[in-house]
């Protein structure tokens, strides 16, 4: 990978994977340092990676960087899940699109990746299996529990 | 291998394994019937092999197969690939065929079609600062400025010796080709300088090529001048730069000199390519070109320092001192001292040193105030 590819990639990829880590931590601050992470691994491991695969490359590094954070903070995390659940109960809304985004932060951080990784990026079961380190029938199964829950959240009568 | 009463039941697991030959199994059976009190303990081991059990299992969920119809039983699993964007466009369109077809599935469909994520936009605060530019060596970047430094160096040196150039005449033109048809000169004079000038003489029918003779100099600080002299008296000192010109439509005469003498020829006019070196030995190339009717070739060995060599014209003007002197230095039409030439030379080697001294210490000095 020559320095025109990695500058090409950080024009390219560097919202997508900004978005992936921000939906996902909820702290832009935090997701800004991952990204940045990931792409100074990159470019450390520029002879090693091929131009084709550098996006799967840059999200599997700032996943596996995501989920590293999460473990570290994990007490700090729930208690503010918490704080956030006894509003959710409080709160109406007829915006579909809040609505959704306060089911997907309702689920773990396995599920959201998965589901915005298809969503988002578009990636099939096998690159997805790549980029989390599951296996295609794992992604499958582990994608498909994570919509009926979204769905149960959506049809929810005080949702509707 | 044999069977006896000391490894008969390794044998006899064997044999309930299934992993022995025909024969060995033959030779098992013989030492069993040679041995009944062994059979009961042969017996009990053929008890501990277990039997196939004959199980049903409904493989019907199983099967893969995507052109399978939807149906009551399939039609969540066919849903969730739908809303994944997994499948084929036919069998999307089987799916909305199904769904229109159960108005009570519509509302789960739709569902799950709602839970699809929209595309949205979020830009990476501070993208700038993730572009990589790779650095260039720290020498490339001296060289650059020390290389400016000695081009203006340099201009500014030129510039000083032309204002300072008074006592300079023009010299007549090194490019003059030699006209055979005045009988009285029987001169033929190649000469090869990049000079365009007419000879200036009074006596001599020559004739000006238009030769642009590019003479290509290695060495900034050595000069190559072509010079026709007039004055028959003078000596070679050192080595010479040697000419030959060859006159394809009229006499031709050539001109050569070599070693460390001098030919006096009063009925010849050579050129002379003189070379000054400040240092160090140089060799001048030349590069053949067409002179008019004239083709110039010119063979250029090293030349020493302070090197003047002239041949003789006969009636050409002389000027006593400037032929006299071994201190001239020519570039162009421009006479100079060879001194003072000698002399700025120097200067510009100290002021350059002096310029890179300045930036070596502004550097150290840099590194000592951060420590």
């Amino acid at each position: 990978m020559t320095e025109k590819n990695y500058n090409d990639c950080v024009t390219q990829y560097a919202d997508n994977v900004f978005r992936f880590i921000v939906k996902n931590l909820k702290h832009e601050e935090d997701a800004r340092d991952i990204v940045q992470t990931a792409f100074e691994k990159m470019w450390r491991n520029r002879e090693q990676v091929e131009n084709d695969k550098a996006k799967s490359y840059l999200f599997t590094v700032a996943y596996n960087q995501m989920i590293d954070h999460i473990r570290k903070n994990k007490r700090i995390v729930l208690n503010e899940e918490f704080k956030e659940e006894s509003k959710i109960g409080y709160q109406t809304s007829n915006n579909t699109k809040q609505v959704l985004m306060e089911a997907l932060n309702r689920l773990n951080e396995t599920q959201k990746s998965l589901i915005m990784l298809k969503d988002y990026e578009g990636y099939n079961y096998e690159e997805i299996g790549k980029i989390m380190n599951l296996n295609e029938s794992q992604v499958k199964v582990y994608l498909h529990r994570a919509r009926l829950a979204l769905k149960a959240y959506l049809v929810k009568p005080e949702n509707v | 291998m044999n069977i006896d009463r000391h490894n008969y039941e390794e044998l006899f697991l064997l044999y309930i394994d299934g992993e022995l030959n025909s024969n060995d199994e033959q030779m098992v059976e013989t030492f069993l019937q040679n041995n009944p009190d062994l059979q009961d303990e042969f017996n009990m081991l053929l008890d501990t092999k277990l039997e196939a059990e004959e199980v049903s299992f409904d493989k019907s969920a199983l099967y893969k197969n995507e052109a399978t119809a939807i149906n009551s039983s399939n039609y969540e699993e066919k849903f969730l690939l739908y809303v994944d964007n997994e499948l084929t466009a036919s069998t999307k369109a089987n799916v909305e065929t199904f769904v229109l077809q159960n108005p009570a599935l519509q509302t789960e469909f739709t569902a799950l079609k709602n839970t699809i994520l929209p595309n949205e936009i979020i830009v990476c605060p501070n993208k700038e600062s993730l572009y990589k530019k790779e650095e260039k060596p720290v020498l490339f970047m001296w060289v650059k400025r020390l290389s400016v430094a000695a081009v203006f160096l340099l201009f500014a040196v030129m510039a000083w010796m032309f204002t300072n150039n008074t006592n300079t005449t023009v010299v007549t033109n090194p490019s003059a080709a030699v006209n055979t048809k005045n009988n009285e000169k029987n001169i033929g004079t190649p000469v090869t300088s990049g000079s365009t000038q007419p000879l200036n003489t009074e006596t001599t029918a020559t004739t000006t090529n238009n030769n642009k003779m590019p003479i290509v100099i290695p060495n900034e600080q050595q000069v190559v001048n072509n010079q026709f002299v007039n004055n028959t008296n003078t000596q070679t000192q050192n080595k010479v730069v040697e000419t030959v010109v060859v006159n394809k439509k009229e006499e031709t005469i050539a001109s050569t000199q070599q070693g460390n003498s001098v030919q006096k020829n009063n009925e010849i006019a050579g050129v002379i390519n003189t070379t000054i070196q400040a240092e160090n030995p140089m060799n001048v190339v030349v590069k053949n070109t067409d002179v008019a009717n004239n083709t110039v070739k010119t063979v250029h060995k090293q030349a020493p320092v302070n090197t003047v060599q002239t041949i003789v014209y006969k009636t050409l003007e002389e000027d006593d001192d400037m032929t006299a002197s071994n201190n001239t230095v020519y570039v162009g039409n421009m006479q100079l001292n060879k001194n003072k030439v000698d002399g700025l030379m120097k200067k510009a080697k100290g002021l350059f040193a002096k310029s890179k001294k300045q930036i070596e210490d502004g550097t150290e000095t840099a590194i000592s105030n951060t420590l």
